[in-house]
């Protein structure tokens, strides 16, 4: 849990007040720049994006409302000088308050915006990657099921099987119907074009022979930036690259240390809020 | 078979390549993809060929000619479907940018017979066969009928994604906000668009100065000219 999303919790029960609002901003703006820093798919901030898609609703409402107000020719029956003053004052509030409102509205659809981009493209760089990840470890049967009818083997058959209502971690239940929705018709795509003509023990998409897989995943070794927010982060060393045994902490991060550090060393860090990506 | 094998997938990855680097998409290369495509299916017969005499019981050990021959087959099929899966996907994810950005690629084909068409207005019979050929086959396209079908049914994925988060508009602009209000030229006529200011009426040349979330998607389809 986010430290963030403790100090939100405390006010969670009105998701309407200003401070929780304010919160809420802080914590898509750092989840935002977090997806934007990290190479693989994030977990998927569920509660947070529906209080935010909820709160740009509500906004966009209160300034249709605003605009109605201020196109309507106010009760024009008057002609004194002083009323029609007043009119073109309430107007002038009015816009201003409008241009405010938009402009913080648009900022906010810009974030969302690019956070949910940010995300689908990751998904479709490494679309079988995820789709491995998040289907249930049938892989064996299906590919003996596959061995069986072989002559009529399709390229989409190498695509495993996913529920498509609920979500999977880390991808929401959109997210996982646009991925599974996609790779079908690349695969489709694929096997029209040329994959159809292959002799039919090719024509899979995971293709793993000769020791190279196909699927490729994000690199989790890739270099980020983060800034410590508790008292001690010790980096984790996975094994691989010469070192045996996984290696907890050789180093350790400082409080408000900035560090560039492979994201797998702060991974589960960062899960736990201790460190922000920068 | 003056080739040698892998040559045509090298070509394809090299036009797969440049294709990067272009603003647009260059002609399918059919020929050069089911070349390459038969190459697989005669390396695939010569792999049968090689195994027939031993009847299932090949031992690498014992023919280690044959058994690196192959590996060497084995090795360019794989080469070759690799190089069509990078070529395809090369093609695909700039289909999929235009689909982002809004552009029609599929009505985009058909300015140029209607060009053609109009410059042509005295050998009337001669255009109207040329708008004929343009309707029918797919001769000037530089997509493939499998793209052209992809790029719809993508069309289609993408609507159906973005429906569910119309309020934030998931195709609008990548770049932060700046201003609320920008300056823009018209450049086609465009007649009245409703916004929350009240009715623009978009005639061409004239300047405005409008609500930028208003007029991206007319800055995209190129109605209008953002200025300054």
């Amino acid at each position: 849990m986010d430290i963030d999303d403790i100090l939100a919790s405390v006010d969670r029960h009105d998701p309407t007040t200003p401070e929780s609002t304010a919160l809420d901003h802080q914590l898509l703006t750092r989840f935002w720049v977090a997806e934007r820093g990290v190479s693989e798919l994030l977990p998927w901030p569920g509660p947070l994006m529906d209080r935010m898609m909820d709160r740009v609703r509500r906004q966009i409402e209160t300034i249709e409302d605003l605009a109605a107000t201020s196109a309507d020719p106010l009760p024009s029956t008057s002609t004194t000088t002083n009323l029609q003053t007043t009119t073109t004052n309430t107007n002038t509030t009015i816009n201003l308050t409008l241009s405010i409102l938009q402009t913080d509205l648009s900022r906010t659809q810009y974030t969302l915006r690019s956070l949910l981009r940010q995300r689908l493209s990751k998904l479709t760089k490494h679309s079988m990657h995820y789709l491995l990840r998040i289907s249930p470890p049938t892989t064996q049967q299906t590919q003996s099921q596959s061995q069986t009818a072989e002559h009529d083997l399709r390229p989409e058959d190498s695509i495993p099987t996913v529920g498509q209502e609920a979500p999977h971690p880390p991808l929401s239940a959109p997210e996982v119907r646009f991925l599974v929705a996609h790779q079908h018709l690349l695969a489709k795509h694929y096997g029209d074009a040329f994959l159809g003509s292959f002799p039919p023990q090719l024509r899979r998409l995971d293709d793993n022979a000769g020791g190279t897989s196909m699927v490729q995943g994000p690199e989790v070794r890739e270099v980020v930036f983060v800034r410590c927010l508790v008292e001690e982060v010790r980096v984790v060393v996975p094994p691989g690259d010469g070192v045996e045994e996984e290696v907890v902490g050789g180093t350790a991060m400082r409080m408000g240390d900035v560090w560039a550090v492979r994201w797998e060393g702060v991974r589960d860090a960062w899960r736990r809020g201790e460190v922000e990506v920068l | 078979m003056s080739n040698m094998y892998g040559e045509l997938g090298n070509k394809l990855v090299q036009h797969a390549k440049r294709t990067q680097a272009l603003t647009h998409l260059p002609p399918y290369q059919t020929e050069l993809v089911r070349a390459v495509a038969r190459e697989v299916r005669d390396l695939d017969r010569d792999v049968a060929r090689l195994l027939t005499p031993f009847e299932g019981s090949f031992n690498p050990s014992q023919e280690p000619a044959i058994a690196c021959a192959l590996l060497v087959d084995h090795l360019c099929m794989r080469r070759n479907k690799r190089c069509l899966l990078a070529y395809h996907c090369v093609r695909t994810e700039k289909l999929e940018e235009l689909c982002w950005t809004g552009v029609d690629v599929l009505e985009q084909q058909l300015p140029v017979a209607e060009e053609a068409s109009a410059g042509a207005a005295a050998a009337a019979a001669a255009a109207a066969a040329q708008g004929q050929g343009a309707g029918s086959g797919m001769n000037h396209s530089s997509l493939s009928p499998e793209e052209e079908e992809y790029f719809r049914q993508y069309s289609d994925l993408l609507a159906a994604y973005k429906g569910q988060w119309t309020d934030i508009d998931l195709t609008g602009s990548l770049e932060p906000p700046k201003d609320l209000f920008i300056d823009v030229r018209v450049l086609k006529d465009a007649g009245e668009i409703q916004t929350e200011y009240g009715v623009i009426n978009l005639t061409k040349n004239s300047q405005l100065y409008v609500r930028q979330g208003d007029v991206e998607r007319l800055i995209a389809q190129g109605f209008l000219e953002r200025l300054g």
